[in-house]
C-alpha cells in the first residue's frame, strides 16, 4: 500500500491526514471515513468497512448529503391538525356523503334515467365470436381480476358469459390469481341466480383453479394444458370427459377469453399465450382503466386480439344486444346509478375548478392593489 | 475459492436456462422444446413454492410480534387466527367448496370492494384539492379532460352532445393509443435489454 493509500484528504482544507484520523489535523473538520463510520454505526449489522475505502471529494459530498438525509429521517415530526387539515377532512366527508346519497337516491328511485350505450365495433366483433361457438365448444374463460373490481367486472362479464352458455358452449375457468377460483364460482353462481338456471360442474362448466408461475406458468399451460393443470379446483380429474378429452394445447380451445382489470396481466396473456393459439380467437373483457393501454393490440390488425368489451358501458351494451334475457335485469337501475355518480363527480370537479380560478383571480387582485399603494 | 466458484455456477445455470428457453422459440428441435417445457414447468412449480415460503415468512413475522409483545401485536394475532381458519376451511373444503366461497363472498369481496370505493371518493377529493390549491394551466387542462371523460362515458337524455362524444373518441383512439403504443414499445425494449443483460451475465439478480 502506498503512502497515498494510507492518507485521506480533508474536503475542507485539502490537508493530507492519516487514514485512521477522525478529524482533520489542520482545520478540525470531520473526515469522511470517520463520518461514514459514525453513519454506518447507526445502521444495525453494518461493519465500518468504509475506513478501508478511498473516497473522492465528490463522494465525500454525497456521503455528507446522505448523512443529513438520514439524520432528518430519524427526527420525529410533530403533526398537529392544522386548519387546512381540518378543512380537508370536511371536504372528504362532504364528498363521500354527496356521492353516497346520490347513489342511494338513484337506486331507491328505481327509475332508469340514462340511456343505455350502444355496442362499439370491437364489442360487435366480440359478439360475433361468441355467436360462432357451436354446442359443446370448449371456451377458456380466464378470471384474472382483483376482488375489489368485482362490481365493474361482474357487470361487464355477465352478459358475455350468459351468451356463451346460451350458445351451449363449455366454459373452462382458469385464473393466475389465487383468489380466481372462488371468484369464478361466485361469478357463475350469481349469473345462475340472474338467469334462473343452476349451472352445474362438470356438466355445464369446469373450474381448473389457480395457475401459478406467472408468464412461465402461462406459457407452459399454453403448450400442455393437461400436464400443467391435471386436476380441477375441487381435486377431480379435469380432462377425462368430453369436450375436453381432445385438448392437447391452447389452440384446441374454440375461444380464449381473458377478463382482467390489469393491463400487465392482459399483456402477458396476449404475448405468452397468443402465439400458441394458431389463429384461434383471443378476446378481452377489460376494466375501463385497462382499455386504453391494450387498444393497440386490437387496432394493430395483427389479429392478436379479435374482440374487446370494456367497462360497465360495454357490459351493459353487450347484455342489451344479445338474444337472451336475464330474469332479474337490474342493468337499467345500476347503469343510471353509475352514470349519475360520474356526473356528480364531474360537477364536483367543475365546482372545485371554478373555486380555484376565483381564488387565483382574487389573490392576483389583492397583489395588484398592494402594489398600487405607495 | 468455493465462494468464488458458486456465483459462476449460478451464472452458467442462469445463462443456460435462459438460453434454452429463448432458443426454443426459434429452433424447432424436439429435444430442445422438451427441455424448455421441463424448465418452464419447474419455474411454475418454484413460483408456487415461493408463495408458500412467502406465507411462511409472513407467519413467522406475525408470530414474533405476538410472542414479543409490542404495539400492534393484537393485529398479528387476528391475522394468524384468520389465516388458520381460512387455511383449514380451504384445505378441507377445496378452493371452490361452499364454505371457501362463503368466506370469499362475504368477507374478502366486501372488504376489497369497500376499499376501492373509498379510493374513488379520495380521487375526487384529491383532484378537487389540486385544482383549488394550484389552479395553473396544466391543472385546468387535466380537470377539463377528466370532466369530458366522465360526462362522455354516460348518456343523459338531452345532454348527449355528439361533439363531446366525438372528442372523447378521438382522444381515446389517437393520442391515448399513440401514448400506449409508445409505452408498449418501451416495455418491450426494456424487457429485451434486461433479458440480454441477464443472459450475458452483466446483471445477476440471483446473487443478491
Amino acid at each position: 500500500m502506498s503512502d497515498e493509500d494510507d492518507q485521506v484528504t480533508c474536503a475542507e482544507c485539502g490537508f493530507e491526514n492519516p487514514l485512521e484520523a477522525e478529524r482533520c489535523q489542520n482545520c478540525g473538520a470531520d473526515l469522511p471515513a470517520a463520518f461514514a463510520e459514525n453513519l454506518l454505526a447507526q445502521v444495525p449489522g453494518q461493519e465500518p468497512f468504509i475506513n478501508k475505502a478511498r473516497i473522492t471529494p465528490a463522494q465525500q459530498v454525497h456521503l455528507r448529503l446522505l448523512g443529513e438525509m438520514l439524520a432528518v429521517e430519524g427526527q420525529a415530526l410533530l403533526l398537529g391538525i392544522s386548519p387546512r387539515r381540518a378543512g380537508y377532512t370536511t371536504l372528504r366527508i362532504g364528498t363521500s356523503l354527496v356521492l353516497f346519497l346520490v347513489l342511494l337516491f338513484s337506486l331507491l328511485a328505481n327509475k332508469p334515467v340514462f340511456t343505455h350505450p350502444s355496442l362499439t365495433s370491437e364489442a360487435l366483433e366480440a359478439r360475433q365470436l361468441v355467436y360462432a361457438l357451436t354446442p359443446g365448444a370448449p371456451v377458456l374463460f380466464v378470471v384474472d381480476y382483483q376482488p375489489g373490481f368485482s362490481g365493474e367486472m361482474t357487470r361487464l362479464g355477465q352478459g358475455v358469459l350468459a351468451h356463451i352458455l346460451a350458445q351451449r358452449a363449455y366454459p373452462v375457468f382458469l385464473s393466475t390469481h389465487p383468489t380466481g377460483p372462488a371468484q369464478a364460482e361466485v361469478f357463475i353462481t350469481d349469473l345462475g341466480i340472474n338467469t334462473g338456471i343452476a349451472y352445474l360442474t362438470p356438466d355445464q362448466y369446469l373450474n381448473l383453479g389457480y395457475l401459478p408461475g406467472g408468464p412461465s406458468g402461462l406459457l407452459s399451460f399454453s403448450q400442455a394444458p393437461q400436464q400443467v393443470m391435471p386436476l380441477t379446483a375441487d381435486g377431480n380429474s379435469a380432462w377425462q370427459d368430453p369436450p375436453l378429452q381432445t385438448i392437447q394445447s391452447l389452440s384446441d380451445f374454440s375461444l380464449v377469453l381473458v377478463m382482467t382489470e390489469d393491463p400487465d396481466t392482459a399483456r402477458t396473456w396476449i404475448e405468452q399465450a397468443g402465439p400458441q393459439l394458431q389463429g384461434k380467437p383471443l378476446m378481452l373483457l377489460l376494466s375501463a382503466q385497462a382499455e386504453p393501454s391494450l387498444r393497440p393490440y386490437l387496432e394493430s390488425g395483427s389479429g392478436q386480439v379479435q374482440g374487446m368489451v370494456s367497462g360497465v358501458s360495454g357490459g351493459v351494451a353487450y347484455q342489451d344486444s344479445a338474444v337472451f334475457t336475464l330474469q332479474s335485469d337490474t342493468s337499467g337501475i345500476t347503469w343510471s346509478a353509475y352514470s349519475l355518480g360520474l356526473w356528480v363527480g364531474a360537477i364536483l370537479l367543475l365546482l372545485a375548478g371554478l373555486y380555484g380560478v376565483f381564488r387565483l383571480v382574487r389573490e392576483q387582485e389583492n397583489e395588484l392593489s398592494r402594489g398600487d399603494k405607495p | 475459492m468455493t465462494q468464488r466458484r458458486f456465483p459462476i455456477f449460478l451464472l452458467i445455470l442462469a445463462v443456460a436456462g435462459g438460453g434454452i428457453v429463448l432458443m426454443g422459440y426459434w429452433v424447432d428441435l424436439p429435444a430442445l422444446v422438451a427441455v424448455r417445457n421441463v424448465l418452464l414447468r419447474w419455474a411454475a412449480t418454484l413460483t408456487g413454492v415461493a408463495v408458500l415460503l412467502g406465507i411462511l415468512n409472513l407467519l413467522t413475522v406475525h408470530w414474533l410480534k405476538i410472542i414479543q409483545p409490542r404495539e400492534g401485536g393484537v393485529y398479528s394475532l387476528v391475522m394468524l387466527i384468520a389465516f388458520v381458519i381460512t387455511f383449514l376451511v380451504v384445505a378441507v373444503d377445496t378452493p371452490t367448496g361452499s364454505w371457501s366461497v362463503w368466506i370469499f363472498r362475504y368477507i374478502q369481496l366486501p372488504v376489497e370492494t369497500s376499499l376501492l370505493a373509498i379510493l374513488a371518493v379520495l380521487l375526487v377529493v384529491a383532484v378537487a384539492r389540486l385544482v383549488v390549491r394550484r389552479p395553473d394551466s396544466f391543472t385546468l387542462l387535466f380537470i377539463g379532460t377528466a370532466i369530458l371523460f366522465l360526462v362522455a362515458a354516460t348518456y343523459l337524455p338531452g345532454f348527449d352532445i355528439p361533439v363531446v362524444r366525438s372528442l372523447r373518441d378521438w382522444i381515446v383512439q389517437v393520442p391515448v393509443v399513440a401514448g400506449a403504443r409508445g409505452l408498449l414499445l418501451g416495455i418491450g425494449l426494456g424487457v429485451v435489454a434486461t433479458g440480454l443483460r441477464i443472459l450475458l451475465g452483466a446483471d445477476r439478480p440471483y446473487e443478491r
